[in-house]
C-alpha cells in the first residue's frame, strides 16, 4: 500500500507543479466566476445557472484530467522509459498501475473540488443558500471520473499513445449516449437480437454513465438518496475493481 | 568443503523472437544465449548496435520475458520477483519527473524499495542522500526541479541512486551515453566502488576502453549470438588487448539474421 500511495503522491506533486495545469484551473475559476454577471436574472434562475454552468466546466475540465494524466504517466511514460524507475524497483505492475490511478483520481478530484467549491460559495453568497447539492454532485461527478481513469488505464497499458486516448473518449461518449446507439441500429433495419445486444451492452456491459446524475439525490427523499448514492458508490467500485483488474492482468504479461 | 557458488545472473538457452506485424516473419533478438555473471564479478556486454545486448538485460530486469529458455538472479528464476529487492538497473535514457527535486525523487525512490531502506532511520537516509548526491556531484543542485538538468545530469541522477540503495546486482545498459569525460570517470568510479563492496556489476557498452578499465570478464555478442566470454586477466599481458578480440570476432562469419 506504501508503494502505491507513493506513486500516487508524486504523481499528484509533479502535477500540481506544471504550469499547464496551473493556468488551466484558473481559466475555470475565472469562466465560472464570469457567472456572477449574470445578475439580471432572476436569483434562483441565476443560482439554476451558475450551478449547471459550473457543474458541467467541472465535469469536462475533470474527464480532461483524467485523460491527460492518465495517458501521460501511463502509455508516454512506458514509450519514454521513464517507467522503468518504478518497474525495476521492489514495487510491482499492479503498484505501478494502481498508483497512477490513484494519483489521477486525486489530483483531478483537487482541481474539481475548486470548481465545485466556487460554485457552493458563489451560490452561498448571492442567496444564502447551502448548497448541499453541489456538494453531492462533487462526488458523483468523481465516481464517474474514477470509471474513466480506469478505462484510460485500460488502454494505456493495451494500446498506443493516439489510441489510448481515442478509445478512452469513445467508450465515455457511449457510456452518456449508448441509447442513441441503439436507436441508430434499430433505424438502420437491423434484426431484434442485434437491437437487443446493443441495449444490453450499453445499458449493462460497458460502463453506463446516465446513472451518474444528481437527479435522483434532488427529486428523492433522504433515505432514497442516501440508498442510490449507496448503489452508485457500488456500480463504480465494482467497475473500478474489474476495468483495473482486467489492466493488471494484461500488463502484467506485456512486454516493454 | 564444496561451497556453492551462487552467481548472481544466469541466462540458460534464452532466446527472444520479435515480430512486428502479422506478415513479418519472428526475428531473433537473442538467440540460445547461455551466459553467467559470477557473483561480486564486474561484467562487460559488449555488441554492435542492435546486437541484442539491450533484449538481453531487459529480460535480467524482468521488463520482458524470454520466448524460450530461463534466466537465474542469484540463483533463482527470474519468475519470482523477490530478487528485485536486490537489483538495481540504469536504462539507456533516464527520464525523471520534470518538476521534482533530486531530493524528492531520491525519496520517492525510497518509498518504493521499502525492503531496501526499511528500518533505516530518517536522518540516516537523509545523510545517505546527501552523501550520493555529493559524490555524484548534484549536490550544489539538490533543490533544483530535474527539467533544468541535461542528459549527463539525468544520468548522474540515476547513479546517484544507485548509490543509495547499493544493490548486490546493478545492471547498467549503456551507462556512459550522454556523460561528459567528468561523468565518465565518476561512472568508472562508482563502479568499481561497488566491485571492491564485492557487489556484481552487469553493464552494457560500445566503448572498449571503458570495459577494459573495470571489468573482470566480457561477453561479446553479435546478431544476438554469444560469440566469447572473455576473462580481461588473460590479455593484461598480450600487446593486442580486447578491442582487437573484439574486432576479430565481428569480422568473423556468423552469418546475419
Amino acid at each position: 500500500m506504501g508503494r502505491i500511495t507513493a506513486i500516487g503522491k508524486y504523481l499528484f506533486l509533479e502535477s500540481i507543479r506544471d504550469k499547464l495545469f496551473i493556468a488551466l484551473m484558473l481559466i475555470s475559476v475565472i469562466i465560472v466566476a464570469g457567472n456572477f454577471a449574470l445578475d439580471f436574472f432572476e436569483q434562483g434562475i441565476q443560482d439554476r445557472i451558475i450551478f449547471d454552468f459550473g457543474s458541467a466546466l467541472a465535469s469536462m475540465l475533470g474527464a480532461f484530467l483524467c485523460l491527460y494524466l492518465t495517458v501521460s504517466h501511463v502509455r508516454a511514460q512506458l514509450d519514454s522509459k521513464q517507467a522503468y524507475f518504478i518497474l525495476t524497483s521492489e514495487s510491482s505492475r499492479t503498484h505501478f498501475l494502481v498508483g497512477k490511478w490513484l494519483g489521477a483520481i486525486a489530483f483531478t478530484a483537487f482541481n474539481v473540488l475548486i470548481i465545485f467549491g466556487e460554485i457552493f460559495l458563489i451560490v452561498y453568497f448571492n442567496s444564502g443558500i447551502f448548497s448541499y447539492v453541489s456538494v453531492i454532485y462533487f462526488y458523483i461527478v468523481m465516481l464517474k471520473l474514477s470509471i474513466l481513469c480506469s478505462i484510460t488505464a485500460f488502454f494505456s497499458v493495451t494500446s498506443s499513445l493516439v489510441v489510448a486516448p481515442a478509445l478512452s473518449v469513445f467508450f465515455y461518449f457511449l457510456g452518456h449516449w449508448g441509447n442513441y446507439l441503439t436507436y441508430a441500429v434499430a433505424k438502420s433495419g437491423s434484426g431484434h437480437y442485434t437491437i437487443k445486444l446493443c441495449e444490453f451492452a450499453t445499458g449493462y456491459l460497458l460502463p453506463n454513465f446516465k446513472y451518474f446524475t444528481a437527479e435522483h439525490v434532488v427529486t428523492e427523499n433522504f433515505a432514497g438518496a442516501a440508498q442510490y448514492l449507496a448503489w452508485l458508490t457500488l456500480y463504480a467500485v465494482a467497475a473500478d475493481l474489474i476495468i483495473i483488474g482486467a489492466a493488471a492482468a494484461v500488463f502484467r504479461k506485456k512486454d516493454l | 568443503m564444496n561451497e556453492t557458488v551462487i552467481n548472481a545472473i544466469e541466462f540458460i538457452n534464452v532466446s527472444k523472437h520479435y515480430s512486428n506485424n502479422l506478415n513479418e516473419r519472428e526475428k531473433a533478438a537473442v538467440k540460445n544465449l547461455c551466459l553467467t555473471v559470477k557473483s561480486g564479478e564486474v561484467h562487460g556486454f559488449l555488441g554492435h548496435n542492435g546486437a541484442g545486448k539491450t533484449t538481453a538485460i531487459k529480460m535480467a530486469t524482468k521488463l520482458i520475458s524470454p520466448t524460450s529458455g530461463e534466466i537465474k538472479i542469484f540463483g533463482r528464476f527470474a519468475a519470482d520477483s523477490e530478487y528485485l529487492e536486490k537489483t538495481a538497473y540504469i536504462a539507456e535514457s533516464v527520464n525523471f519527473y520534470q518538476f521534482l527535486t533530486p531530493v524528492e525523487i531520491m525519496n520517492y525512490y525510497i518509498s518504493l524499495n521499502p525492503a531496501s531502506f526499511g528500518g533505516t532511520p530518517k536522518a540516516s537516509l537523509r545523510d545517505k542522500i546527501s552523501d550520493s548526491l555529493n559524490e555524484t556531484g548534484l549536490l550544489k543542485w539538490k533543490d533544483a526541479a530535474v527539467e533544468k538538468f541535461s542528459k549527463g545530469m539525468r544520468q548522474r541522477l540515476a547513479l546517484a541512486l544507485c548509490l543509495l540503495r547499493e544493490p548486490d546486482l546493478l545492471i547498467l545498459d549503456e551507462p556512459g551515453s550522454g556523460l561528459d569525460p567528468d561523468g565518465i570517470s565518476l561512472l568508472l568510479k562508482i563502479i568499481e566502488k561497488f566491485k571492491k563492496n564485492s557487489k556484481t556489476v552487469f553493464f552494457s557498452s560500445h566503448h572498449i576502453s571503458e570495459i577494459e578499465r573495470v571489468c573482470d570478464r566480457v561477453s561479446i555478442i553479435k546478431y544476438g549470438e554469444l560469440l566469447e566470454t572473455i576473462d580481461l586477466a588473460d590479455y593484461k599481458n598480450k600487446p593486442a588487448g580486447v578491442e582487437a578480440r573484439y574486432l576479430e570476432l565481428m569480422r568473423s562469419e556468423k552469418s546475419e539474421i
